[in-house]
Formats: C-alpha cells, sequence, structure tokens
C-alpha cells in the first residue's frame, strides 16, 4: 500500500456518473501529475478526497490508515480552482485567516510575495493571487497536497519559482493537475490521466499523451 | 506529537487549543462577513413584518417590535445573507474547510454569534424606550 491511497472512489452527481471506482495511489515524497480533459472529474476527485462532497463513496488512507472525510483536512492541504482569499481584505489579512502567523512568514519568506502582503487581493493580478495562494497552501504542509491549475494564469517567472518551490520540498507527496501539461511534466515524476471516470497510467511522452486522447494528433493541432 | 501546520512544534493539546482558537476566530470573522448584510436584510424583514400590521399599537410597542425584529428579522435576513455571501463569494468557504469546519458549522457558529448581538441589541435599546 502506498503512502496516500484512494480506492473505489466512486460519484455520481445530478444523475451524472462522473468517478466509477477509481484507485488512486501517491508514494511518500512523490509528485504526481493528473491530467485530463475538461469535464473529466479531476477537480470532482479532489473534492471527494478532501471530504467536500459528502456523496462521494470510496476510501482514504494515509500511512495506512483510514481517513474519514471529516478528518483528512489534518492530512490533505488542497488549492482550489477559484482562488479563496477574500478579496476585500489585504493579503497579510488573508494569510493571517487561512494559516495564522505562519502564512505571514512565509510570505514574508518570498521576496515577491513579501512585495505584496499589503496589497488588497482584489487588485492582485491573477497570477499574483495564485502564486500567494500556492505559497499559503504548501505553508500548511500537510501530508498530502492537492494542487488544482496551480499554473493557470500564471506568468513563466512566477512558475518557475513555483517549480523550484515544489522542487525543493522533501516532504509531504502532491497531485497536481494542470491543462498546461508541460509544466506539469518538468515537476511531476509520474503522469496519470482521468478518463472514463477512471485512472490510467501514462509515460511521459507525447505520444503516449496522443494514444490516451489527451493531445491531438501531430500536425492536427488546429 | 509533532504538530507543523503552526510552524512549530506543539503538543497534541497545544495544538488542539490552538486550533480551537483558529476555529473560534474564523467562525467570528465568517459573523463579521455577514453582519452588515444582516443588518440591511433584517432591517428590510422587520419593515415587511411591521408593515403586515403585527407590531399593532398599545402598551409593550416596542419590546414587540424588538422581538419581531429579532425573530423575523434575523431569521430571514441571515438566510438572505448567507445567500448573497455564498454567491459572491463561494470559494472564500475553503478558509474555513482547510481548518475542519463545514460550512454548516461557519452558518450555526455566525448565527449564534448574529443572535447574541441583536439580542444584546435590543436588550440596550428597550431600556431608552
Amino acid at each position: 500500500m502506498g503512502f496516500f491511497t484512494a480506492d473505489s472512489v466512486a460519484v455520481t452527481l445530478r444523475g451524472t456518473r462522473i468517478l466509477t471506482g477509481l484507485y488512486l495511489s501517491v508514494a511518500e515524497g512523490e509528485r504526481v501529475g493528473l491530467l485530463g480533459v475538461n469535464g473529466s472529474g479531476k477537480t470532482t476527485l479532489f473534492r471527494c478526497l478532501t471530504g467536500e462532497i459528502r456523496d462521494a463513496t470510496g476510501v482514504v488512507h494515509i500511512r495506512g490508515r483510514y481517513v474519514a472525510p471529516a478528518h483528512r483536512w489534518k492530512h490533505i492541504a488542497y488549492l482550489n480552482q477559484i482562488g479563496f482569499l477574500p478579496r476585500d481584505r489585504s493579503v497579510r489579512k488573508g494569510a493571517s485567516l487561512f494559516a495564522g502567523a505562519a502564512g505571514i512568514r512565509a510570505l514574508r519568506e518570498d521576496e515577491r510575495a513579501a512585495s505584496l502582503l499589503h496589497r488588497r487581493v482584489g487588485a492582485l493580478s491573477g497570477g499574483e493571487r495564485r502564486y500567494v495562494e500556492f505559497l499559503l497552501v504548501l505553508q500548511l504542509d500537510r501530508d498530502v497536497t492537492l494542487l488544482d491549475e496551480p499554473f493557470a494564469q500564471i506568468e513563466p517567472l512566477y512558475v518557475e519559482r513555483m517549480h523550484a518551490v515544489l522542487r525543493n520540498r522533501r516532504r509531504g507527496s502532491f497531485v497536481i493537475t494542470d491543462h498546461n501539461h508541460v509544466d506539469v511534466r518538468k515537476v511531476c515524476a509520474r503522469l496519470l490521466i482521468l478518463r472514463d471516470g477512471r485512472i490510467g497510467e501514462v509515460a511521459d511522452r507525447e505520444s503516449d499523451l496522443v494514444a490516451a486522447h489527451y493531445l491531438p494528433p501531430r500536425g492536427n493541432s488546429h | 506529537m509533532i504538530d507543523r501546520s503552526f510552524g512549530t512544534t506543539l503538543s497534541e493539546m497545544e495544538a488542539a487549543l490552538f486550533r480551537l482558537v483558529r476555529r473560534v476566530r474564523l467562525i467570528w470573522y465568517f459573523s463579521c462577513r455577514l453582519l452588515s448584510a444582516n443588518i440591511i436584510a433584517s432591517a428590510v424583514a422587520a419593515g415587511l413584518f411591521s408593515s403586515m400590521g403585527a407590531l399593532g399599537g398599545g402598551a409593550g410597542t416596542v419590546e414587540r417590535a424588538l422581538t419581531a425584529w429579532i425573530a423575523f428579522g434575523v431569521t430571514l435576513g441571515f438566510g438572505a445573507a448567507v445567500v448573497l455571501h455564498v454567491r459572491r463569494r463561494a470559494g472564500e468557504f475553503h478558509i474555513y474547510r482547510s481548518h475542519g469546519l463545514r460550512p454548516s458549522v461557519c452558518v450555526v457558529g455566525a448565527y449564534v454569534v448574529h443572535g447574541a448581538l441583536f439580542i444584546g441589541c435590543a436588550a440596550v435599546l428597550s431600556r431608552f424606550f
């Protein structure tokens, strides 16, 4: 059994079966990329794993111990897709709410984030806000971190810094999903693809992603 | 036990205490977020209620008005405030969830805080009328 395993995860939302008993296993310290077309259920899977969707079935084990949905927040950090910092408050206030003094400290330690501390969240660019939220979620330092489209809308410079932050992490496992598969492949040792409600492993080659119907065939990209 | 979520090493009891403090703080914050919307919506609800003639005249009008305001205004106003808040800032619930607070717990907690505030205000106001 892996460090983090989710077994028989299934969920039906509004009559549509989104996930059909999938199995996910991640080793300790491993970074796994989860790819999938729009609507394949990546975000739904993350929400099931965090216990946010109460109708979901499936069991989660961390370090070999069963973790009930109500207790998963203690072990799993989750960067959601839409962002969570209150837009009408300062970054400092949002960081303090989300992660207390440690959250503010984490932002102070980062040169770019430190310069944003006293600005209102609503006044930040999409990329700046995402970067700050990314740092705050990582600061929670939980056993497993789920990152839902962390690189979306972010300028290359920030993306490079995020790569560096992820690579330098020695603790905890990561599951990262993003449509920017190039960035995902740069930081992840293993790639998975979510299709038809199930997870399959793919080799880190474009031809495999084409075969998995994730990328268009060469010469047919437009 | 090592609890890293506070950026330092804590005993199990200290970590539990810190978690409790953080949760109370988050519920208080959530209550504050809803307060202005609740006051406006409560005033509208109380106005509607009084216009229905439920307040009537005679002795104890102020007390009855305040009671009506608390009972109906806070109930309807709070519901409206929550709906408005969720529609505008659904992502914020992620902050509470990350600390083990379900949205329903936040709502109940904030309702208790608002109820206490409104009853306190009513008690103070009733002394002047």
